[in-house]
């Protein structure tokens, strides 16, 4: 069972920086509660797709159909995401 | 004022997951049944939906020689199969000189991608399979197949392809490039392609119904084509009629990648442009065949445009229906799948239904929809819409002949002179607007990457995973405007059109997408590479970042892209359907890239292969008069054939300069200096030499290929040798001081020399001719 910090280091690194390859920002840079879309690490509608994709990848999760209002909720920052994963996981 | 011949359709071919001809295919909608299943050809089960229009019962040796299935990816083998039943319908026997005068026009949203599929690996590919793959290999496959050397193009612009295909075509015929034309559209089934719409999450788990309550869309594979020619003709020869292809309008959304523009602004002026080009009223239009996908994004955005150009009043009343339910979205060939089956719905006194429809979803409760099962109506004029990822839009307005015919043959025209006022390029001699002549000296150097960073150059035109052709083409672009002096208010102000030639898109990104597809699983497809996998995705990103919301498109021809965009941008200046238009070209090198190279024989070339990106603002000669802009040169004639074979090189390679000096109105003593540009293969080289020769070779004038300078860019090789002879022009007429260099540098330049016309010749390496004449604007 991960811890939520595993689950975090994981978001921020495998996905956020290595599959969606953000420019200009480290891991270690993006902070828990950071948004991930608008104003924070500008992610589109498109990239959130891909971090759901990511997200089965890394996690052996189920995520795919998740209804565009189940993905805002969840997929606000680093921190509601983990959390998200961390309860998927505990299923 | 000029004059343009009206076009008509006199043949149709089909298949598609509803049947493999026409007849099949009409008896199953009038019977209310779909091709969509459940998937056959591969693994579906983990993917959120099972369902797929496939093409039934195919068996591709009933169809083809061992020698042809060789050469044809399957995508071009559905081309053929419908090509051949649309020429059987249209009954024309073609003698050599009708071969001569016809061409063909295709448009797909993933090309060969099938033959990379069958190796299942993007490292060590073979050769034969690979050489299928390339976009432009559709459209030369069908010329080659069926040995015609008129105009050649495939149009990229991924589901707006083939509407767009239809349109050029319909130019090709009305302008007097061709008799005859063969335009249409094919896509195979792809794995990789599927697992793209999985990752969005734009599948339906049930059989599509667009403007339904349940949402995503249907995949679905096929060709469609028709036969375009000129009403005169067709009266003539007393062909079948199906309809007049009155107009079109091309349009960019410069919004996003995958996603319509929410209130649907593309698709409306792409329906403007229509209109206008077609010279009818929107109240004449008396049913739309729309793109519906069954999405929630496209499906609102698409009746928001519509209900907002025809008031709702007319809207309400207005038929409309999507076909997709039928036979699914088939990407490339959609616009042509769903063109030819509402012809053939038309020839009943019937209108297309969409299927499996409980009830409106929100947003489509006041539209006219047509559901369930055809209905009886008779409309004189249609559109028959379609929208892309990348944000490009078509919309042809057609003439249902079997209602009402026109009775003149032709259309008087007002045409406008075409001049270059802005120009710019981005290489690995540095990046430049204007003059570049001082790099034509600079022969010593190797060809080697180009170095060029957009980020450095201007952050605010860069995002993140912006891959090297799309920076390289943007940086192009870019310079061009500021060469021409405008600032993005300018260029938001004018409606600015984009067309813009690559051979093969960003191979970058198409590695990355498919590197994951093939070694980790097609489940765990890329969202975020998907988008880059259609070619027009790099010029989507250039009118998203420039604000290029005019006229746009995005086209392949293996080694003419850039002088075909010039062409195309050429006539939408000289028809008065814009008054700038920006053309361009872009080559990347990657890994990828390079296998694809030798597996068309490219290793042979004697040319080092390089990248970069070239771009020029075409004006209405007039506007840039009125508002102060540079003019650089004059295009005053352009002239396009297929060589298709070496048999054909001299023949073909002179009917396009002919054609180009004709629509000149110059003899061949005329021409004061030629440009001739091509790959340079051993088995080609000298013959297209020995056609220029035997031409120009009695005069004493200047013949060059600056291949040895730039290297050999597919794409953008014969653009940049348009760039050169512009500034040549301009430069000798300004006398200079870079002028004065070359010319003191070039052995046959002398510094008097009479620079009034060039000729810009390039080829492909399928023969691919493109002929144009610069001239000075004195």
């Amino acid at each position: 069972m991960k811890t939520i910090e595993e689950i975090k280091s994981v978001i921020k690194q495998n996905i956020l920086i290595e599959r969606l390859e953000l420019e200009d920002i480290t891991a270690e840079e993006i902070n828990d509660n950071d948004q991930l879309f608008g104003e924070g690490l500008g992610l589109d509608s498109v990239e959130a797709l891909d971090v759901v994709a990511g997200l089965e990848e890394e996690f052996g999760v189920k995520l795919q159909g998740l209804p565009q209002d189940e993905i805002q909720k969840h997929f606000f920052s680093v921190e509601t995401l983990s959390q998200f994963i961390a309860s998927k996981l505990g299923e | 004022m000029g004059t343009r011949k009206r076009v008509v359709v006199t043949g149709i071919g089909i298949i598609c997951g509803l049947g493999n001809n026409k007849q099949e295919v009409l008896a199953k909608m009038k019977e209310n049944q779909t091709g969509i299943a459940k998937m056959e050809r591969f693994d579906t089960s983990k993917f959120i939906s099972q369902m797929g229009a496939e093409v039934k019962a195919y068996e591709a040796e009933s169809y083809f020689s061992p020698d042809e299935l060789a050469r044809y990816d399957r995508c071009a083998q559905y081309a053929i199969i419908a090509a051949q039943e649309a020429l059987e319908d249209t009954h024309v026997s073609l003698d050599s000189a009708g071969r001569d005068r016809m061409g063909v026009a295709l448009g797909t949203c993933n090309g060969g991608i099938n033959s990379l599929e069958v190796q299942w690996t993007v490292e060590g590919l073979d050769k034969e399979n690979t050489a299928k793959y390339p976009f432009f290999q559709q459209g030369d496959a069908v010329a080659k197949h069926f040995d015609l050397h008129g105009p050649v193009n495939t149009i990229n612009t991924a589901c707006a392809a083939s509407g767009n295909a239809v349109g050029f075509a319909s130019d090709m015929v009305a302008e007097g490039y061709a008799d005859m034309m063969l335009a249409g559209g094919s896509d195979p089934m792809s794995i990789s392609v599927y697992a793209g719409f999985n990752v969005l999450q734009a599948l339906n788990p049930e059989p599509c119904s667009p403007y339904n309550i349940r949402y995503g869309l249907s995949l679905g594979e096929g060709a469609a084509f028709v036969v375009l020619e000129s009403l005169e003709s067709a009266l003539q020869r007393g062909a079948k009629i199906y309809a007049e292809v009155n107009g079109y309008g091309l349009s960019s959304d410069a919004y996003h990648e995958t996603a319509p523009e929410p209130e649907g602004r593309g698709i409306q002026h792409a329906v403007e442009l229509a209109l206008k080009t077609a010279e009818i009223d929107k109240t004449q239009v008396g049913y739309i065949n729309t793109h519906g996908t069954g999405t929630a994004a496209n499906d609102s955005a698409e009746l928001f445009g519509l209900r907002k150009l025809f008031g709702e009043e007319q809207f309400s009343k207005l038929p409309i229906s999507s076909s997709k339910a039928y036979f699914g979205h088939n990407l490339g060939a959609a616009a042509a799948i769903e063109y030819v089956t509402t012809l053939l719905a038309m020839q009943q006194g019937l209108l297309p239904a969409t299927l499996h429809f409980e009830a409106p979803r929100k947003g489509s409760e006041d539209a006219n929809l047509i559901v369930n099962s055809m209905r009886e109506e008779k409309p004189e004029f249609f559109l028959c819409n379609n929208s892309a990822f990348g944000g490009h839009n078509c919309s042809i307005v057609s003439r249902n002949w079997k209602q009402n015919q026109a009775t003149d043959t032709e259309r008087s025209r007002n045409h406008s002179r075409v001049v270059i006022s802005g120009m710019g390029m981005v290489h690995h001699h540095g990046y430049e607007t204007g003059s570049i002549l001082p790099w034509l000296s600079r022969t010593d150097g190797p060809v080697v990457p180009c170095e060029f960073d957009l980020k450095a150059y201007d952050k605010n035109l860069y995002e993140r995973r912006m891959n090297s052709l799309t920076q390289f083409s943007i940086g192009a672009t870019h310079l061009a405007l500021q060469d021409a002096g405008w600032e993005e208010a300018d260029v938001s102000a004018s409606q600015v059109g984009l067309i813009y030639g690559t051979s093969r898109g960003s191979l970058q990104s198409a590695q990355k997408y498919l590197d994951i597809i093939f070694n980790k699983g097609p489940e765990f497809a890329s969202g975020i590479y998907f988008p880059d996998m259609v070619l027009n995705s790099t010029a989507g990103k250039m009118a998203k970042k420039l604000k290029l919301k005019g006229y746009g498109t995005s086209l392949s021809t293996g080694g003419n892209d850039g002088l075909m965009s010039a062409l195309y941008g050429y006539e939408t200046i000289k028809n008065n359907i814009q008054t700038y238009c920006l053309v361009g070209a872009g080559d990347e090198r990657s890994e990828l890239s390079a296998t694809i190279d030798r597996a068309l024989g490219l290793d042979q070339s004697p040319f080092q292969l390089s990248e970069g990106g070239a771009s020029l603002l075409l004006s209405n000669l007039e506007s840039a008069q009125q508002n102060g802009m540079k003019v650089y040169a004059e295009l005053s004639g352009f002239g396009l054939t297929f060589s298709a074979s070496e048999q054909e090189v001299e023949k073909q390679l002179h009917r396009a300069v002919n054609t180009a000096l004709e629509h000149a109105g110059l003899r061949v003593e005329d021409v004061d200096f030629v440009l001739f540009s091509s790959a340079g293969l051993p088995h080609t080289a000298g013959l297209e030499q020995d056609a220029i020769d035997s031409m120009f070779g009695k005069q004493n004038i200047p013949n060059y290929c600056f291949n040895d300078v730039f290297g050999y860019g597919e794409s953008t090789s014969a653009l940049y040798h348009l760039y050169v002879a512009a500034d040549m022009i301009s430069s000798h007429q300004n006398q200079q001081t870079a002028w004065q260099e070359v010319a003191a540098a070039g052995e046959s330049l002398s510094a008097n020399q009479r620079f009034q016309h060039g000729l810009v010749v390039g080829s492909s390496i399928n023969g691919n001719n493109i002929a144009v004449v610069v001239s000075a604007v004195n």
